[in-house]
């Protein structure tokens, strides 16, 4: 059985990123969270009542059950069975922008993201819900329709891995623009179902078409949870010399000494971040800020935080 | 100079490192690399809007780093400001006190003179012109301020520099100025100038200053004007001076032409027409700024500070010589003495004295100088002089004592050279000839080798051993030889028949005659009246030659006019003709002249001799003589007649004792020399001076075997080289140079001629402090810009750190 530092590892990205198989990856992720969170709050919020079983120090207290301790003066604890009523969707963007790592010792954004995804797709079918999966940049990529079969999660696992295998490239024609609010308010013309969206993109979009297309979902009552996923030296801008700056997305060129603009950054990109928690938070969205050397399980444990409010 | 200088301008080249910020900005630039990054929109609003503060940052920055790199050069390079504000500002400065201690120095102030009615008691213990020259120097010193260095120069040959460097202290040179004494040699003003020139030129303050305190003699001053070709200049000048006062008047105190008389006048037969060459070579007064013609560093202020000099009544002993009689153990001594002063001198007192053991007076003679003249006697001794003996002249008392001493060394007589110059090669027959009698006259021992073998250059003149008679040394050169020579290195030249000569060589005989050399001319066939007046007489004096004047048989037999001239004295008491039992009117010798030149005597011509007729045919100028026939066997039978020898010797001592031969005796200042036998140990010999001082010797090896020379000797008298073994060596006698017994001090216009117009001259009596310090005004401006260039590097921190324009 892992040791908890074991559990912990499954969990870095750094880590996670010498596996191969994206499958292994998926399931060594989701078994070290769920390892993780033995007698956390959230075992066992998905499931159905199944029986009593005698409470154990370190459950949760609110977890006993109270009528049955005032029926028998002891203290049990309620466990449920799973559900299986959920359609999620993983809206994962593979514009050029999520390319970009800022040093060997990170994964880009796109490879972050695949994991992420096939982490949360893994999850969700070992819940029984139903998991769609949306690729898109400037234009929708691939779009699998939500299922819940065991089966499903090889399509899943096969269409991130190709999509973890193509970030763009340098050319104009390879590069690939961030367009959200068009691949949103695509899918969320195509499901009608209601369901938990959770978009995995580094916004780099205009702030109101990403939010025109996430209240389309809202609109039509899905729950959504965006992943705003940056690279670290995208926040903290770190550089000190004078540098061109290619942009990914569009190969434009910025020459620029990196120390001087860097306060100036670091203050656009926290009202940035600011402005899209507030606006998200106005329209009742999850807004996680993630970064690439995030340990998955905060962005699952967000995740199942939401799917736990969804019952 | 504009208003601003700089005292350090090697620096400025430190202005190049300012670009050194652009450099590296430019390198800078190039070496932005390329970083990929996801999105570049935030930056790219953040450069839209910073784009203009940046570069103007940027260019900020970059113009900081230019200025203060620049400032930095600025301030090492010292700049001064002496425009517009400066005044208020006095700068440093280093100054160079050039004090003459040469023996002229120790002549006596004027004791007529009359005192300003505000003299001090410093003024009335004036008692010669040194001790003025102190206290001058020492109020020099007094201008000295903080921050301000000064050295001092004692000018007397060798120089003297107490302190290597310049000091800030000024009382150690007051120190020094008060222990100076002035000294026996002659003033060395090339030397002390190149002296004081590294020295002030490494002087980084904004101040150079000369203070040359002198005498300046005007023979020393001339002498340097000609060697530079400038005395003509200097004597234009003069006499525009003359002519107009205003230039004499006094400006600010300073009596700039107070001594522009000086010189008008003062220009006599003796001395040897100083400015004779001034026909046909004045330049105009071009009135451009003159630099100084001394080696004085750039930028540097030149004072000169006279001292009182308008005493100049003194008799110099020049030279002395003792003439052996063959006959006797006795002899004579025939002294030259030099009366600089206007108002002849009459019945001088002269003694000869025998400085063996004691002082012994053997012989007493007189001598009477016309004012500013030059006149030799001869004192015999009746008692016997021994090669050994050692005997000193004296003169009365005067202005100046060191020069009525002449020593002279019994043992040793001075050789004189003669440079005869031919018409031709000697390897001519025609022209050995003509040039046989007269060489062999002058030089019986080597002249029968001159006339046999190809010329060689004679011996160096030394002292030899007594029982030597040979009085000259003779080299021959032919006339077209004459102009390749650099310069004339004799006592007399023989122009012997010389016809054309070139005009190289006519400058360089002009600049012998005018440095004193003595020119004695003989005619012959080949001189063209013409040529000859064009070409040597006109550089030489103002005698002119006419026509051939041949003596005409059929003219005897039909008057009474005779078949050839004889030659006769016309002044019969003249030195040349000393010696010659003659009478009034007599004939000099038998001798039967048939061809002549006939001359037209200047106007400070004199006509020793004459031919019957009345014919010129020996006429003086000052160092010319100039004989109207032939000295070979062409014209005359002259060098055949008994008169020959004693009338070519005499001839030829008249132009050696009236020229520069003693200046080739020692002088103070000089080094002694002894050849040596090759078996003397060097360690066993001792040069003892006067006093028994002993003199630093070295042995060098020579060709003719080991050489001992003395260190300069700095005081006159007789020096002795003692041998163990016994071996005896002759004295030496030192004497003064001659040179610093005329006491005329040079002209303004000389001065400004040799100094440079810039010069100050700051008279005796006029205040010295305002006029010195007016000129040390300026504004230092290297703290400015040190401060400066602080301070933008403490504006560019703060600006690359962006707590400016943030």
């Amino acid at each position: 059985m892992p040791t908890q530092m074991d559990q912990r590892a499954l969990l870095d990205p750094y880590f996670v990123s010498k596996l191969r198989r994206l499958d292994l990856i998926a399931r060594l992720v989701v078994e070290g969270f769920i390892t993780g969170l033995h007698k956390s709050p959230y075992h066992g919020f998905s499931v159905e009542f199944a029986e009593h079983r005698p409470y154990m120090p370190g459950d949760e207290i609110r977890a006993v059950d109270w009528k049955v301790y005032g029926r028998t003066d002891r203290y049990f604890i309620k466990e449920f069975e799973e559900e299986t009523n959920l359609r999620g969707y993983l809206l994962l963007d593979t514009s050029s922008s999520m390319a970009y790592r800022s040093s060997e010792r990170l994964l880009s954004k796109l490879r972050y993201a695949v994991h992420l995804a096939a982490a949360l797709s893994y999850l969700m079918i070992q819940q029984q819900d139903a998991v769609g999966l949306l690729l898109f940049d400037e234009q929708i990529r691939r779009f699998v329709p939500a299922r819940s079969v065991p089966a499903h999660l090889r399509v899943l696992l096969g269409e991130l891995a190709r999509a973890a295998a193509d970030p763009g490239g340098d050319s104009a024609e390879t590069r690939r623009r961030t367009e959200i609010g068009r691949s949103l308010h695509y899918l969320a013309d195509r499901i009608t179902r209601r369901g938990l969206v959770v978009l995995i993109s580094d916004l780099m979009d205009r702030p109101e078409n990403v939010m025109a297309g996430l209240k389309h979902f809202r609109h039509r009552q899905h729950e959504v949870v965006v992943l705003h996923l940056l690279d670290p030296a995208e926040v903290a801008f770190p550089f000190q010399d004078e540098l061109v700056f290619v942009d990914m997305e569009t190969g434009d060129r910025l020459s620029a000494v990196s120390w001087e603009l860097a306060p100036e950054y670091r203050r656009r990109v926290e009202r940035w971040q600011r402005s899209l928690q507030r606006m998200c938070g106005e329209h009742a969205i999850d807004y996680l800020p993630v970064r690439s050397d995030t340990p998955y399980d905060v962005s699952l444990l967000r995740y199942l935080e939401k799917r736990r409010r969804l019952h | 100079m504009g208003p601003l200088s700089f005292l350090n301008g090697a620096f400025l080249m430190g202005l190049a490192a300012a670009a050194l910020p652009i450099l590296i900005h430019l390198l800078s630039r190039r070496r932005a690399r390329d970083l990929p990054f996801s999105h570049t929109e935030f930056l790219d609003e953040i450069t839209r809007r910073k784009v203009r503060r940046m570069k103007l940052r940027q260019w900020l920055l970059l113009l900081l780093r230019t200025l203060a790199v620049a400032c930095l050069a600025l301030a090492l390079s010292q700049p001064v400001w002496q425009g517009p504000g400066a005044r208020a500002q006095r700068g440093s400065s280093t100054i160079a006190i050039l004090i003459d201690d040469s023996f002229s120095m120790e002549a006596s102030l004027d004791p007529g003179q009359v005192l300003p009615i505000d003299a001090t008691e410093s003024d009335l213990s004036l008692a010669t012109r040194f001790e003025e020259a102190r206290q001058r120097a020492l109020q020099v010193v007094d201008l000295l301020e903080e921050g301000d260095r000064a050295l001092l120069v004692f000018m007397a040959e060798p120089v003297r520099v107490p302190y290597e460097s310049s000091v800030r202290d000024p009382s150690l040179l007051r120190e020094e100025l008060r222990r100076a004494r002035p000294r026996a040699a002659r003033a060395d003003w090339t030397g002390a100038f190149e002296r004081v020139r590294p020295l002030l030129s490494g002087a980084h303050t904004l101040n150079r200053e000369i203070f040359v305190i002198s005498d300046f003699q005007q023979n020393q001053i001339r002498q340097r004007l000609r060697a530079a070709g400038r005395h003509a200049q200097a004597a234009g000048r003069d006499s525009i001076a003359g002519r107009l006062p205003a230039e004499t008047g006094a400006v600010d105190g300073v009596r700039r032409g107070a001594e522009s008389g000086a010189y008008d006048g003062a220009e006599s037969g003796a001395e040897g027409g100083a400015d004779r060459s001034q026909e046909g070579g004045a330049e105009s007064g071009a009135e451009s700024v003159r630099p100084s013609l001394l080696p004085v560093p750039e930028e540097t202020h030149l004072y000169l500070l006279p001292v009182r000099s308008t005493a100049t009544r003194n008799v110099a002993l020049r030279r002395a010589i003792f003439e052996r009689d063959p006959a006797s153990d006795g002899g004579a001594v025939i002294v030259q003495a030099h009366n600089h002063g206007r108002q002849a001198i009459d019945e001088l007192a002269l003694q000869v004295l025998r400085e063996n053991a004691g002082r012994e007076l053997l012989a007493e003679g007189f001598l009477d100088l016309a004012g500013e003249a030059a006149a030799q006697a001869r004192i015999a001794i009746p008692t016997a002089v021994a090669a050994d003996d050692l005997l000193t002249i004296r003169s009365a008392p005067d202005l100046l004592e060191r020069d009525n001493l002449r020593h002279l060394a019994a043992g040793a007589t001075s050789r004189f050279r003669v440079l005869v110059v031919t018409g031709g090669p000697l390897g001519d027959p025609e022209i050995r000839d003509e040039a046989r009698f007269p060489i062999l006259a002058l030089d019986p021992a080597r002249g029968p080798r001159l006339l046999e073998e190809e010329p060689a250059r004679g011996e160096a003149t030394a002292p030899v051993l007594s029982g030597t008679t040979q009085l000259f040394d003779l080299v021959t050169i032919s006339e077209s030889d004459l102009g390749l020579q650099e310069r004339i290195e004799a006592d007399v030249v023989l122009l012997l028949n010389v016809g054309r000569i070139s005009a190289a060589a006519a400058e360089l005989l002009e600049h012998f005659h005018a440095e004193g050399g003595g020119v004695l001319i003989a005619v012959g066939d080949r001189v063209d009246a013409r040529t000859y007046n064009t070409q040597i007489l006109a550089r030489l004096g103002g005698m002119r030659l006419t026509n051939l004047i041949g003596a005409d048989p059929a003219a005897e037999a039909e008057t009474s006019a005779s078949a050839h001239f004889s030659l006769r004295p016309a002044v019969v008491g003249h030195p040349i003709f000393e010696g010659f039992p003659l009478a009034p009117g007599q004939a000099l010798s038998s001798a039967r002249f048939e061809r002549l030149l006939g001359v037209r005597p200047g106007p400070q011509a004199r006509v020793l001799a004459e031919f019957s007729g009345g014919h010129p045919a020996l006429v003086a100028e000052p160092g010319l003589l100039l004989f109207s026939s032939a000295l070979d066997l062409s014209w005359s039978d002259f060098p055949s007649s008994a008169a020959y020898l004693p009338f070519l010797h005499r001839a030829v001592m008249h132009l050696v004792l009236g020229g520069r031969a003693g200046e080739h005796d020692p002088l103070v200042g000089d080094r002694l020399r002894w050849p040596l036998p090759s078996d003397l140990a060097p360690d066993a010999l001792r040069c003892l001076g006067p006093g028994d001082i002993e003199v630093p010797i070295t042995v060098s090896p020579t060709e003719r075997g080991p050489v001992l020379v003395t260190d300069a000797v700095t005081e006159p008298g007789f020096y002795r080289l003692r041998a163990e073994g016994g071996v005896a060596f002759p004295a030496i006698a030192v004497n003064v140079d001659p040179r610093e017994s005329d006491l005329t001090a040079m002209t303004v216009a000389e001065g400004r001629t040799l100094f440079g117009d810039e010069a100050v001259r700051i008279e005796p009596g006029a205040e010295l402090g305002r006029q010195v310090l007016e000129a040390r005004f300026g504004r230092e401006l290297w703290r400015f810009f040190l401060i400066l260039a602080f301070l933008l590097l403490v504006v560019e921190s703060l600006l690359a750190r962006g707590r400016v324009l943030a």
